[in-house]
């Protein structure tokens, strides 16, 4: 339902100080959209790499712990495993881009001190945990990357709806209320004008007709 | 010593009759997939224990399962077969496995990990059997576990409490294992020595412990401030100082001073696999001739040992490439290194 205003000059006024402020809002969202459709695209790319490097690891890191179990035993791969429950941490820290909240993801450290004797452990089974911490490092740059990408695409979709909003609904809509009051104030001074018109008019006549009487006597 | 192993060689000579030729692995490899490569597994010398594995397991844990088993009841024959002496020399042989499984057993105490977690690490084909090492693995931490080896009466059992009460104080896993590994090595020596042992045998080991060196030098790299400890001391090639120099020492050139010794070609090894394969073969190699050099001593059951290791490990590697469908030319490429 369309909102009810008074067709009055400070309305009039204020109408306009909100068309021109969301004609900018507009023109920004449209300027912070593009800078962010740059960047998704650039987000693609660095994703689709990431993403090639993790299969090329995984298939590596995968193809390493075939051979360890093959050649060094199931069993001895299993021992070592056994040695030590590893935790991982992972420093994220937040980037504001364009206004945005994206996490920023530090390549994790490894503590690749050996918590087993290195005597007699297999090669195999090193040269595949290498490879495992190698597959961990592209897991967490994908998922970085990843999550920096949706949270551009999300960011893209909200401001798209935005520069629509401003554009379909709150700019027209203004603008009609901004032509309505013209409208209105116009129809008003219009009407002033006929009515002094008309005032001047019977004035004028009245003069006529006591100029007419004192000629006449 | 001779008269003993004539016996105890006859009855190897059968077991390595039933090794899988090279007609078995042609075989294998023309496999259409994993299920044709586990019906003719079930069909070879492997038919009990796949029988055994499939009432257990499916996939390839079941090949695993068959594989190890088979492994650990061609040990306990050999030893059953035999007595006295060389029955002994066999056992010490088979120590290294008791070694590995302490070992499991002592990780997973370390990061409480559980029982079930245990079992899957222990490959039973030493002295220790099954039922003791669950025995030994169902102790609730490290000094519980040498006490309940200690009723076994093992010949590692000494060392391990003495490195387990260190451990109580230090907390230190790494230092725990170097110790067992340092002991193991002096045990099996000792003990050697005490048996009268050929002086080929004695040599032989010497080599192992060579090999074994090296292989610390190859995965340590960089780090000389631990030589000291993880040195084997009983070697013939690998000198203190030489473990010293190219453990500090990280560049491809530092291992030419191998060409004098009998690991030159480990110097030519691009990756850490390939070196470790070189010293394989090296100490296969050496396995061999000293089967060869006398047909009734030790050497006929060690080099049995070595070549049914490479059996199993081959099975386990053509499994794992059926399953997982490797390319027949990788697979080939992957058993030429064995």
């Amino acid at each position: 339902m369309a909102e009810q205003i008074a067709p009055t000059r400070s309305n009039l006024l204020q109408r306009r100080d909100q068309l021109r402020l969301a004609n900018r809002g507009a023109d920004l969202l449209k300027r912070k959209r593009d800078a962010l459709i740059g960047e998704f695209f650039g987000l693609v790319k660095e994703s689709l790499e990431a993403r090639r490097k993790l299969t090329e690891t995984s298939k590596e890191a995968y193809f390493s712990l075939f051979l360890a179990n093959a050649w060094d035993g199931p069993e001895a791969v299993e021992s070592l495993s056994l040695a030590e429950k590893t935790q991982l941490d992972i420093d994220v820290g937040i980037e504001n881009l364009f206004g945005v909240k994206v996490p920023q993801v530090k390549a994790p450290k490894f503590n690749t001190d050996l918590p087993f004797s290195p005597i007699n452990a297999g090669a195999r089974t090193l040269e595949a945990a290498a490879q495992f911490r190698k597959l961990t490092e592209a897991l967490i740059q994908v998922a970085a990357t990843e999550t920096r990408l949706r949270r551009v695409g999300e960011e893209i979709k909200k401001t798209s709806r935005r520069v629509n909003a401003l554009e379909q609904i709150v700019i027209p809509g203004v603008a009609r209320q901004i032509k309505d009051i013209r409208s209105v104030l116009d129809q008003r001074a219009l009407e002033e004008i006929t009515v002094l018109k008309r005032i001047k008019g019977k004035l004028q006549a009245r003069e006529d007709a006591k100029k007419e009487a004192a000629t006449s006597a | 010593m001779s008269a003993d192993f004539g016996y105890i060689n006859a009855r190897i000579r059968g077991l390595k009759a039933k090794l899988l030729g090279p007609e078995f692995y042609g075989e294998a490899l023309n496999a259409t997939d994993f299920k044709a490569f586990s019906n003719s597994l079930a069909q070879s010398a492997y038919m009990r224990d796949m029988e055994e594995a499939q009432s257990r397991h499916q996939g390839l844990a079941m090949v695993d399962d068959a594989l190890a088993r088979n492994f650990y009841r061609t040990t306990q024959s050999i030893l059953n077969f035999s007595d006295g002496e060389p029955r002994e020399l066999i056992a010490k042989l088979l120590l290294r496995y008791d070694l590995a499984n302490l070992k499991a057993i002592v990780r997973a105490k370390h990061a409480g990990r559980d029982f079930e977690d245990i079992r899957a690490a222990l490959f039973p084909a030493g002295m220790l059997k099954l039922s003791v090492l669950e025995h030994i693995a169902a102790a609730q931490d490290i000094p519980g576990v040498a006490q309940a080896l200690a009723l076994s009466g093992h010949p590692l059992a000494q060392a391990f409490g003495k490195a387990a009460s260190r451990y109580v104080s230090e907390g230190d896993l790494y230092k725990l294992e170097l110790s067992l590994d340092r002991s193991y090595y002096q045990v099996l020596q000792k003990e050697l020595s005490g048996l009268a042992a050929p002086q080929s045998f004695v040599r032989h080991i010497q080599r192992e412990i060579d090999a074994t060196n090296l292989r610390t030098i190859l995965k340590m790299r960089g780090n000389a401030s631990a030589a000291d400890s993880l040195f084997i001391l009983g070697g013939k090639e690998i000198r203190h100082s030489t473990f010293e120099a190219l453990l500090l020492d990280s560049s491809p050139t530092a291992l030419q001073v191998l060409q004098t010794t009998s690991f030159a070609k480990v110097a030519e090894a691009n990756t850490l696999s390939e070196a470790e394969e070189e010293i394989r073969a090296i100490v296969d190699q050496s396995a061999k001739r000293l089967a060869w050099g006398d047909p009734l001593d030790i050497g006929v059951v060690l080099n049995y040992l070595r070549n049914k290791e490479a059996e199993t490990a081959k099975l386990r590697l053509l499994a794992r490439g059926k399953y997982y469908g490797v390319p027949r030319a990788e697979l080939e490429r992957e058993l030429g290194h064995a």
